[in-house]
């Protein structure tokens, strides 16, 4: 009897087996596209996951616990809806009508509505009390008004054109019913709200560990459907080499890596290298207040005296694309290269020199009234691009007679500088990462606020103006067509390259798309993890 | 003793006021801002508000006074780049830095003194030449290279720990997962501490060993190893103890390299980060709570002494 039984229960267990068995086999297609798991990427310091502050950290958690109205098509990068659902332009060109998801709910239940969206543009983003990084973006509106729970009029001063790609950038709703009986000294630091943040994004928030790691897990709610990561951690790696070793052994997925370090993660077999493009460009900066940057024929000279193509082949690791001018070829409706071009001729630079009254003396350098063309290009330390592309420009200028120096200093020391009043740098190189838009007027507009180059154009001045009131898309293709050849000729800034950003991805993560990765945080819910 | 006492606090505590008003002063006039205010969006105008909502458009000295108002009220302020409170991540922080300082200092004791009193029983020995070697490697090699190397060969090459952090995120949070991530860090750490401890121990018991005493236990016949453990060690310790305890207020203050390069979340991450970050709240409440302790053991030890040592009074 015993043997029997003994013999039946071998038989269940078999049986058991054979089913298991079987339950693996036909889950085995749907592995492809892999569940659960955790996504881990690197953040240099402790996230504030507050997104009226800056800082990178901020912003990479911010990306995934938060939403934007609207956010950008992964291939042409264009706005289209995320917590907006479409948004219509009033005959006054100053009114925006955006309708709101409706199934949106916050990550403690509650319902996302209008009154968020006006709290978190009125409250927080106008709120002259309330010091909101992103403020240049938007402000031009002047008020929302609120048609019903899931309609909300925003109002702007002038016609501004650019009004839902700036609300795509950096500008997360936040909870009213939470934050609404916050004092404005509280929503400059709301200390109680940041230990347990609330958002409306696709993860929610789970654990801070100071110094350690932030842990966001799948909303089970999210309106755009559970992701498939059960979870993503952002862990506090400060040092670069720390960051390698993790990514080598598996405890990072992602990390973003500088061209030299191509070659060794290229031999790391699990890790594979996407070459992302984003909406960027880098430059060496001319002080267009200080003599002789105003010469336009000093600035082209400059300019074809760099070999750009050579920087972007050997430090670049040509991962990347030489630029033309400040707006991205992301930027596909409004970007045209049909501009001047400013390939290496140290022959010519030597001739416009020549005839911007620069001439050589007896040491080789070049004078103007017994003045030396003396010129000092500021970098900041640490960038290894950065650094060596200010060093071959020195070389360059050098050798159609500048008497060109490099002064390398830390990045918070040069950005006072170049921000002090008036600006005290000569030239100096360094990138923007700017919104997927066209509109470059706080950049280069005279009264621009962002126009650290002092430069001044009435010309320019009046196409950028012309370009941000002008909503046909045919129409403003036009005006910044003009404006890209006008700035090209004019050569406001050396325009270096578009470079791509190379990000260092362990091949078992599926569904990443190839975007930067602060905007590739943006469609995580196809991410998955693989075996 | 109680007028000593009150006179070494007034001592204290002026001394406190010394050293953060020189840090604020060091701080603040430092190039460039705090990194909060770097963003490539702000302009002029958002810059402008920023600073005075951080009250960073007031002279020096009336953003120190603000400073110590608020910390005599037992606030330290809020960080720039967290948002909490500066006292709060202090304390998540120090547990952390006293777990691997413990560990670090236990592991260069456990190494130091078995190798130094080795070396004091034969000097000039094979054994002895190899101790100091090791010793003139441990004072001398640089804790940045020395940690990537270990990371390579132990992480990287053999795959037996982590390359850094604390925990094993997204597994059970358990004690062994913590010190398995412990152990590259504490070794980087000790390992100069080890070298330091173990030629004191070394000079030490070479000079106990010259000792009478010594003579006389070992011609009454002990044997050698009862004479160098229970003679000569327990004297030479009295020497070690010192160094030990020099290296004490280290253990709060945390290592900045070592934690950095193992990404370890402890006081010297901390400052390291907060320094570059110019997070102005951050760096005075690490400034003002390390010498507080450093201040604190000081009088603790000369306090000490009194009932260690009948011969010192304080009057």
């Amino acid at each position: 009897m015993q043997q029997i039984h003994r013999g039946v229960r071998r038989l269940a267990s078999l049986a058991a087996a054979v089913v298991v068995l079987a339950v693996a086999g036909s889950a085995l297609p749907v592995a492809a596209q892999a569940r659960g798991g955790t996504f881990t990427l690197p953040i240099i310091d402790n996230a504030r996951m507050w997104p009226i502050v800056g800082g990178l950290p901020n912003i990479l958690v911010n990306k995934v616990l938060y939403s934007t109205l609207v956010k950008y098509d992964l291939n042409n990068w264009q706005p289209v809806g995320d917590l907006a659902e479409r948004w219509t332009l009033g005959e006054d060109k100053l009114t925006w009508t955006f309708t709101l998801r409706r199934n949106v709910t916050w990550h403690d239940g509650q319902p996302f509505t209008a009154r968020d969206v006006k709290f978190t543009i009125e409250r927080l983003w106008l709120n002259p009390q309330v010091p909101f990084f992103q403020r240049g973006n938007v402000s031009e509106i002047s008020r929302v008004d609120i048609v019903d729970d899931y309609t909300v009029r925003i109002v702007t001063k002038t016609p501004f054109a650019t009004l839902p790609v700036m609300l795509g950038y950096l500008a997360n709703i936040l909870p009213e019913h939470i934050l609404g009986r916050y004092t404005a000294d509280q929503l400059r630091n709301p200390v109680e709200f940041l230990r347990n943040p609330i958002g409306t994004g696709p993860f929610r928030f789970a654990e801070a560990v100071l110094g350690s790691h932030v842990r966001l897990v799948a909303y089970d709610r999210y309106f755009g459907g559970r992701p498939r990561l059960d979870a993503i951690v952002f862990r506090v790696v400060a040092d670069l080499e720390q960051q390698l070793a993790q990514l080598q052994t598996g405890q990072l997925d992602l990390m973003i890596i500088e061209p030299h370090q191509l070659s060794l993660v290229q031999r790391m077999p699990h890790i594979q290298v996407i070459d992302a493009p984003q909406v960027n460009y880098t430059f060496v900066a001319f002080n267009h207040r200080l003599e002789p940057f105003g010469d336009r024929k000093v600035r082209q000279a400059l300019t074809h005296a760099v070999d750009r193509k050579a920087i972007l082949d050997k430090i670049y690791q040509g991962k990347g694309r030489l630029a033309t001018g400040p707006i991205n070829p992301l930027i596909s409706w409004a970007y045209t290269d049909k501009v001047h071009q400013f390939p290496y001729n140290p022959e010519l630079a030597n001739r416009l020199l020549e005839e911007a009254g620069w001439t050589r003396g007896p040491d080789g350098i070049r004078r103007k009234g017994g003045q030396p063309l003396k010129i000092t290009i500021d970098v900041d330390r640490g960038n290894p691009v950065r650094e060596q592309t200010a060093v071959v420009t020195r070389q360059y200028w050098r050798d159609v007679g500048v008497d060109a120096d490099v002064r390398v200093s830390e990045f918070n020391a040069l950005l006072s500088r170049i921000r002090s009043r008036p600006n005290p740098l000569q030239t100096w190189t360094l990138w923007y990462i700017t919104p997927p838009e066209a509109d470059i007027l706080a950049y280069y507009h005279s009264q621009g606020t962002l126009n650290e180059f002092g430069y001044a154009n009435p010309e320019l001045d009046r196409l950028l103006e012309a370009g941000r009131a002008t909503f046909d898309l045919k129409e403003r293709a036009k005006i910044y067509h003009q404006a890209q050849k006008f700035m090209a000729w004019d050569a406001p800034v050396i325009f270096l390259v578009y470079p791509h950003e190379l990000q260092a991805l362990n091949r078992r993560v599926q569904g990443w798309v190839k975007m930067g990765y602060r905007d590739a945080l943006t469609h995580m819910t196809n991410v998955s993890i693989g075996r | 003793m109680s007028r000593y006492l009150l006179r070494r606090l007034l001592h204290t505590v002026v001394l406190l006021l010394v050293v953060t008003v020189v840090v604020f002063a060091l701080v603040t006039q430092a190039p460039g801002g705090p990194s909060i205010l770097l963003d490539r969006n702000m302009g002029p105008e958002e810059l402008a508000r920023m600073r005075a909502l951080l009250g960073l458009d007031q002279p020096v000295h009336v953003q120190y006074a603000r400073w110590l108002a608020q910390v005599l009220q037992g606030n330290l302020g809020v960080s720039y780049q967290a948002g909490l409170p500066v006292l709060e991540i202090i304390l998540q922080m120090l547990p952390n830095t006293l777990l691997l300082s413990a560990a670090s200092l236990a592991l260069a004791l456990a190494v130091a003194i078995p190798a130094g009193v080795v070396s004091a029983a034969r000097p000039y020995s094979a054994v002895d030449h190899a101790v100091t070697t090791l010793c003139f490697f441990g004072i001398s090699v640089p804790t940045f290279w020395y940690g990537l190397m270990l990371i390579v060969l132990f992480s990287i090459v053999l795959g037996w720990l982590p390359p850094g952090g604390m925990h094993t995120l997204g597994g059970e949070r358990s004690a062994v997962d913590v010190a398995r991530h412990l152990i590259l860090p504490a070794v980087v750490l000790g390992t100069a501490n080890m070298a330091l401890f173990a030629r004191y121990t070394r000079s030490a018991t070479m000079a106990v060993l010259r000792q009478d005493y010594v003579r006389t236990a070992r011609s009454k016949g002990l044997p050698e190893r009862s004479v160098l453990y229970r003679h000569a060690l327990r004297n030479a310790l009295l020497t070690v103890v010192t160094v030990v305890g020099l290296q004490l207020p280290r253990l709060v203050g945390g290592a900045a390299i070592t934690e950095t390069v193992f990404a370890w979340p402890g006081m010297g991450s901390l400052a390291v980060r907060a320094a570059f970050e110019r997070d102005y709240p951050m760096i005075m409440g690490i400034t003002l709570v390390i010498s507080a302790v450093v201040a604190a053991s000081t009088l603790l030890v000369d306090v000490l002494y009194v009932y260690l040592d009948p011969r010192i009074r304080y009057d």
